[in-house]
């Protein structure tokens, strides 16, 4: 490999004069006082050799962590990627990435900041004419994740480990004005006998007013027995999802449909990723579903969109209130593709289902709503930016239990209001003020039948306050481009710990947090960011991936970064 | 935006103006409207934007585009990037990331926006139109 590597550096050098070649650094180092240290350097080369009719590009990325701020350790080459393109055929090797129509089969990304990297390490080509569009895909997919269902259980170390051989191919092409496509993808996971085959059809339509796609996909799973004397049932499973735009002037309409049932479990086993064989594979990524909080506060009650399970509606309104102000409202609700319901007697694990094909509000399938508006704009004058919302949400997270004896449900409900002010003070500084207030209730709520036959109701709360309430307030300065200060704080009413169950050993139990940070740039390639103090726990998502973060204590965050072309 | 994957090679002319934007990046919000207040002035600058948004987001990404009234013609692109492939060959992350090129290499890269920095993206446009 690293002879390989160095024939190639070679290659590129001895042709320099026709060769653009660029660097990223960046460090990284972390230490607080709940563990949470770090330090890594990322090292990124690029060769690019233009010449007349194509075109030579690599990358290189190399590492050294130890440990890494979320992952695990890698020291020397982590990823590389060689590519020949022209007008109609490209050809790469190394650590692949392609999406294919929008996700849904196939859709490879590489997420440092969550440590989710599904690219496949091997062969891709790509043949191109004015009409149609043919992908090859072939390689290896190391899929890595933290979850609780095994043991050893750490939010920053991956416990889970798939290893899959992909291969398959993707085509599109120009029918009646519209974009047809189909696309196989055949997976071989040999750790757990597992082979998956997936297909996919879909249509994209644009027309003067709008567009329209659709995407359907089916899945089967097939898992060998080997020596045992298990049967392993085929598991099929299907997808489809639905969405159009459409354009009134400078008003539109966005509204999406989704019905997915890759792999239907009922609340017992609904989320164990490692023993459920036919679940969605982490290379597949719905389009969207719901709306993404750029808010801190909001962000933490991001959804992922459930493959497996979920039958849901987005809506979006988005427009010009006056030249200098816009508002964008926002509708999602989603549910189970089933409501499910105990057997006899209120503690059995017997579940069954009854189909439903709109998102349901009941409780016992796993109901999401949420409304978000926006309003955001200009002063006249174009130096202050402004950005206000207002953001309910419910949702259920577990059925418990659902029978004529016992009813019980994990749920949350929540009201945010969001703000943001961005003054251009002078031609030196430029402050912007973030402020956010929460009011939240996560806990269980009960219905028994009691002896004499009257319905008892009682709400159990995971907080130690019935309504915790949230608040985080950010200010930042920036002075001639060059220096930036912030300032953050955020804080809560209530304890957590009820929401550790004892299990996680990095939970954390303040409630308060704040955190000052300089920052400098050298030039806008080039900078040195100091921080202090504190930062809380909670989800954190990149574009429609999530992650649960460890909290950060009391501690000295450094990053360093530098471009060089 | 018109639903056909492109060579971005395909999208340049002598001078273009490339910039990595999303829909929830406020700076790139902030940097798209000054450069529409001016680029008219600049016929022949291929304007490339190109988004960064999720796959899913595309329909959501055109409805903004439309209701922002974003002069999208022959020479002025949005394109998605979806797979990322275009950010990690310009390391576009952290967002915005600006750049000029001249016959297809870059002469000009800044990363960030802020109020008045339009005053030097127009000076940069015209050293590079100039030299």
């Amino acid at each position: 490999m690293i002879r390989g590597i160095l024939l190639i550096i070679f290659f590129f050098t001895t042709v320099h004069s026709q060769t653009d070649i660029s660097n990223r650094l960046s460090a990284r180092y972390g230490d607080s006082s709940n563990e949470y240290n770090y330090s890594e350097i990322y090292l990124d080369t690029k060769m690019f050799l233009q010449k007349e009719g194509y075109r030579i590009e690599s990358l290189f990325t190399f590492e050294a962590s130890n440990p890494p701020e979320i992952g695990l350790d890698i020291n020397g080459l982590d990823r590389y990627l060689i590519g020949f393109y022209n007008d109609k055929f490209s050809f790469e090797v190394g650590d692949i990435h392609q999406t294919w129509g929008r996700g849904l089969l196939l859709n490879q990304l590489n997420y440092q900041n969550l440590d989710f990297a599904t690219g496949s390490r091997g062969l891709g080509m790509q043949f191109d004419n004015d009409s149609t569009a043919l992908n090859v895909i072939m390689g290896d997919v190391s899929a890595r994740t933290s979850t609780t269902v095994l043991g050893n259980y750490n939010p920053r170390i991956p416990n889970h480990f798939v290893e899959e051989f992909i291969y398959g191919a993707d085509l599109s092409t120009n029918i009646l004005k519209s974009k047809v496509g189909a696309a196989f993808l055949l997976v071989d996971e040999k750790e757990r006998s597992l082979s998956h085959v997936l297909s996919n059809l879909r249509i994209d339509r644009s027309y003067e007013s709008g567009e329209f796609f659709m995407s359907l996909i089916s899945k089967t799973s097939k898992k060998d027995n080997g020596m045992t004397e298990i049967f392993y049932e085929e598991k099929n499973g299907i997808g489809f999802y639905l969405s159009s735009s459409n354009y009134i002037q400078n008003w539109s309409i966005t509204s999406s449909y989704r019905n997915f049932k890759v792999d239907v479990n009922n609340p017992a086993n609904r989320d164990n990723m490692v023993d459920n064989y036919g679940r969605a594979l982490d290379i597949q990524r719905s389009p969207s579903g719901f709306y993404e909080h750029t808010f801190r506060l909001l962000s933490r009650s991001s959804r992922e969109v459930n493959l497996n399970d979920e039958v849901g509606i987005e809506i979006q309104l988005l427009g010009p209130l006056s030249n200098n102000s816009n508002i964008a409202v926002n509708y999602m609700k989603s549910s189970s593709s089933k409501r499910w319901y105990n057997g006899i007697g209120a503690l059995t694990s017997d579940w069954s289902g009854d189909n439903i094909f709109m998102p349901s509000s009941s409780q016992s399938s796993y109901p999401f709503e949420e409304i978000f508006i926006e309003f955001n704009g200009y002063n006249p004058n174009g130096n202050i930016f402004y950005k206000v919302g207002l953001d309910f949400q419910h949702e259920v997270f577990n059925v418990l239990s659902n029978s004529t004896e016992l009813k019980s449900f994990e749920i949350s409900e929540s009201v945010t209001v969001p703000f943001l002010v961005n003054v251009n003070v002078n031609s030196l500084w430029n402050i912007e003020v973030q402020l956010e207030l929460q009011k939240l209730k996560t806990g269980f709520e009960t219905t028994s039948e009691s002896e004499n036959t009257e319905d008892n109701y009682s709400y159990t709360s995971l907080l130690s306050e019935k309504y915790q309430k949230n608040l985080f307030l950010a200010l930042s300065a920036n002075y001639n481009q060059k220096w930036s200060f912030n300032l953050s704080r955020e804080s809560t009413n209530s304890d957590e710990s009820l929401l550790d169950n004892g299990q996680n050993e990095s939970f954390d139990s303040a409630n308060d947090w704040s955190s000052t940070s300089i920052a400098y740039k050298f030039d806008s390639d080039h900078t040195l960011e100091l921080f202090f103090g504190s930062i809380r726990g909670g989800l954190d998502c990149t574009n429609g991936v999530c992650r649960y973060i460890q909290a950060f204590d009391d501690g000295i965050r450094i990053d360093y970064s530098l471009n060089i072309d | 935006m018109d639903n056909n994957k492109t060579d971005i090679y395909n999208l340049t002319s002598d001078v273009s103006f490339i910039s990595f934007w999303a829909t929830w990046c406020l700076p790139c919000l902030k940097e798209i409207d000054k450069l529409n207040e001016f680029i008219d002035e600049y016929d022949n600058v291929s304007v490339i934007l190109i988004n960064e948004d999720k796959p899913g987001d595309k329909a959501k990404v055109k409805s903004f585009v439309r209701s922002r009234n974003y002069p999208v013609d022959n020479n002025y692109h949005i394109i998605f990037d979806f797979d990322k492939n275009l950010s990690r060959k310009f390391s576009a992350q952290p967002i915005p990331l600006t750049l000029i090129l001249k016959d297809n290499k870059v002469v000009y890269r800044k990363r960030g926006f802020y109020m008045g920095d339009e005053v030097e993206l127009k000076l940069e446009l015209d050293k590079a139109l100039s030299d």
